[in-house]
């Protein structure tokens, strides 16, 4: 049988799962990027986008800056919890990683806003046995917001990562050791390369779980500058501004199509270069 | 003075005694094959010279010194896995180079290393390509080029033939021999095949759960096995179930004394026997056994008879050019030296 032929059956059975995703995601999408185009009389503009980038220009290069930081971080993070389990058994360690994935966001948000604060947890310890005496807060800059990303986003990057590490026959990295490889070049030699689509999609999910998250730049972050989706939120609830929230929705809208676009050129490329 | 050492190895798997006080040392240029069946712990010596199994027990020196707590990456010794273990994302070059770049070697000597060991190999056209555009013999010979171009202390083969279809097998079992002696590397190869064993190896250790049963020479193993079980596991042959009175086995125009009590076995090398007319006279010594021929099986060059005798209820199958009737009365004849008793 041919298998390019498609059945309608097949197409029958799509039909359900199309439906949703047009009636709840393609729809809003549509009539959020026409939103983002007109003006209070349903007129063409480009006035939405003028005023994005007037006021919000910093807020975006921050969003953006903050999301590439968590992804490096995220990525260095995964990546050395991974490797340590898929070359040691540590049975404390394959639970303790998984911890935060349990933990609601808004409950992470709170508690690093307790642990980071000037007078928080963390300080006091600093103090404690450093014996220094006055230490900034961090809950209100950017390094408190990109760790409590982190904290969330390991787990669920270091799960895929280590799922991949761990499909690894043996064999390969007994090789590379056998030659005189150390741990690290194995790591960096052997493991990441062999693992690299999977942690491509780890690294993805990191970046679009991060800069679409709101409860913990709203808990944790700076008031000023803020992430987009911060932005956005205060565009509706203080200025019931829906067309420049849109265009901003429409602006990481674009920045993750840029990622998805590099991903999937990265994914074809892959599938025909390298044939397992 | 040997160069790799092995003292009374030891490795326990819960009760599974993968390695049993195993003691075996291999000369410089010697070519030592490990034979034993499944799971008579061949690979777990390779990995435990190769020190990726943790010893219970024993030690291991190379070239004197004692390596034992040494790891993996540190010993110098190279191995060839069973399944290649070719990395896929790198190219035949890098994957021959990557021992040569950890050593931290000048770009222009690696190239050349890389080259000159791909050629010995008959492979240098095959240096950009990927493992998975490789058939399996080519994959053999790259994972062979990378363990040999680091010019290790020893080399450990891992049944480098299985994985290969029989008449390749049969050509290159001969190239790695030449290679290893061109090489002048101490060699531990193990193998299943005893065929294989016997025809490359300077010295065969026979294994079984865990231990070493016999070590020697190939002719050694084969003329003089020690047990029962060296006897049949080396050499095509037929077994054939004795009765014993009061200590001893009567068989054709033998008589021998035996220490079991009421059955002894009788290892018969089917190679060596022939079948003779049943009043004919062999010129040479040895044991004959009458017997009538129950199967007959044409081979082309020759038969396969299936021989029924008095002493036994097991058959004997010997090849012969000759033809006989099915129902005839024969004289098996087999060679002294070619049979065992136990
Ligand atoms: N990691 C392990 N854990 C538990 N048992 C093991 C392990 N490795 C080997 N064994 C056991 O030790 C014994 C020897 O195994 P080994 O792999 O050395 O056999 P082998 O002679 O190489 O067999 P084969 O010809 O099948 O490759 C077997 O009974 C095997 O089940
Ligand atoms: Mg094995």
């Amino acid at each position: 049988m041919d298998e390019k032929e498609k059945s309608p059956v097949g197409f029958l059975l799509l039909i359900p799962a199309l439906m949703v995703l047009l009636l709840l995601y393609m729809y809003p999408l549509i009539r959020a990027i026409a939103l983002s185009f007109t003006d209070e009389m349903g007129n063409f503009t480009l006035a939405n986008y003028n005023k994005s980038f007037d006021l919000y220009a910093r807020d975006i290069l921050y969003t953006l800056g903050i999301t590439l930081v968590t992804v490096g971080v995220t990525f260095v993070i995964s990546i050395l919890i991974a490797s340590y389990l898929r070359f040691k058994q540590w049975k404390f360690l394959d639970y303790m990683y998984r911890l935060p994935l349990f933990i609601p966001f808004l409950i992470v948000g709170h508690a690093m806003r307790i642990f980071l604060a000037q007078h928080g947890t963390m300080n006091s310890l600093l103090t404690r046995i450093f014996r220094i005496e006055e230490l900034p807060g961090y809950s209100g800059l950017w390094v408190g917001l990109v760790a409590t990303f982190v904290w969330v986003m390991v787990p669920f990057s270091t799960l895929i990562i280590l799922g991949a590490f761990k499909a690894l026959d043996d064999s390969y990295i007994e090789a590379a050791q056998n030659l005189g490889s150390s741990k690290w070049r194995i790591i960096k030699d052997i493991l990441i390369p062999l693992a690299r689509p999977s942690i491509m999609v780890a690294m993805v999910l990191t970046f679009v779980r991060t800069i679409s998250s709101i409860t913990i730049p709203l808990m944790v972050g700076p008031n000023n500058p803020n992430m987009i989706t911060v932005d956005m939120m205060f565009r509706v609830n203080y200025f019931s501004d829906w067309r420049v929230a849109n265009a901003l929705g429409v602006i990481s809208y674009l920045i993750v199509m840029v990622l998805a676009i590099y991903y999937l050129r990265f994914m074809v490329t892959e599938r025909g270069g390298l044939k397992r | 003075m040997a160069i790799l050492e092995t003292r009374n190895l030891k490795k326990y798997y819960g009760r599974v005694r993968a390695l049993d006080d195993v003691s075996i040392d291999v000369d410089a240029g010697e070519l030592l094959a490990v034979i034993g069946p499944s799971g008579s712990g061949k690979t777990t010596f390779l990995r435990s010279i190769a020190g990726f199994v943790k010893l219970d027990a024993g030690h291991v020196y190379i070239e004197g010194k004692d390596i034992t707590e040494l790891p993996p990456e540190k010993r110098d010794v190279s191995m060839f896995f069973q399944n290649y273990a070719l990395w896929p994302h790198m190219t035949v070059f890098d994957n021959v180079a990557y021992g040569l770049k950890l050593r931290k070697m000048p770009k222009e000597e690696i190239e050349k290393r890389v080259h000159d060991v791909l050629k010995l190999l008959d492979i240098e056209e095959l240096v950009d390509r990927k493992p998975s555009q490789l058939s399996g013999g080519q994959q053999q010979r790259v994972a062979l080029a990378r363990a040999i171009v680091v010019k290790p202390k020893v080399l450990l083969l891992d049944e480098p033939l299985s994985n290969l279809d029989a008449k390749i097998r049969l050509r290159i079992r001969f190239e790695i021999k030449a290679l290893q002696q061109k090489l002048n590397l101490p060699t531990v190869y193990v193998t299943h095949d005893q065929e294989e064993a016997l025809s490359i190896a300077d010295k065969v250790a026979v294994m079984h759960e865990g231990k070493v049963l016999q070590l020697g020479t190939p002719e050694e193993v084969y003329k003089s096995p020690v047990n029962f079980f060296v006897a049949d596991f080396i050499g095509t042959n037929c077994v054939l179930t004795l009765k014993v009175l009061d200590g001893r086995v009567k068989i054709g125009n033998k008589i021998f004394e035996v220490s079991s009590k009421e059955t002894a076995r009788m290892v018969v090398r089917s190679d060596e026997a022939e079948v003779l007319e049943a009043r004919a006279e062999p010129g040479k010594d040895g044991l004959r056994i009458p017997g009538e021929i129950k199967g007959k099986l044409y081979m082309g060059s020759k038969y396969r008879y299936e021989i029924r005798i008095e002493e036994s209820e097991d058959a004997l199958f010997v090849n012969s050019g000759e033809s006989f009737k099915i129902g005839e009365k024969i004289t098996v004849f087999v060679p002294d030296g070619s049979y065992f008793v136990y």
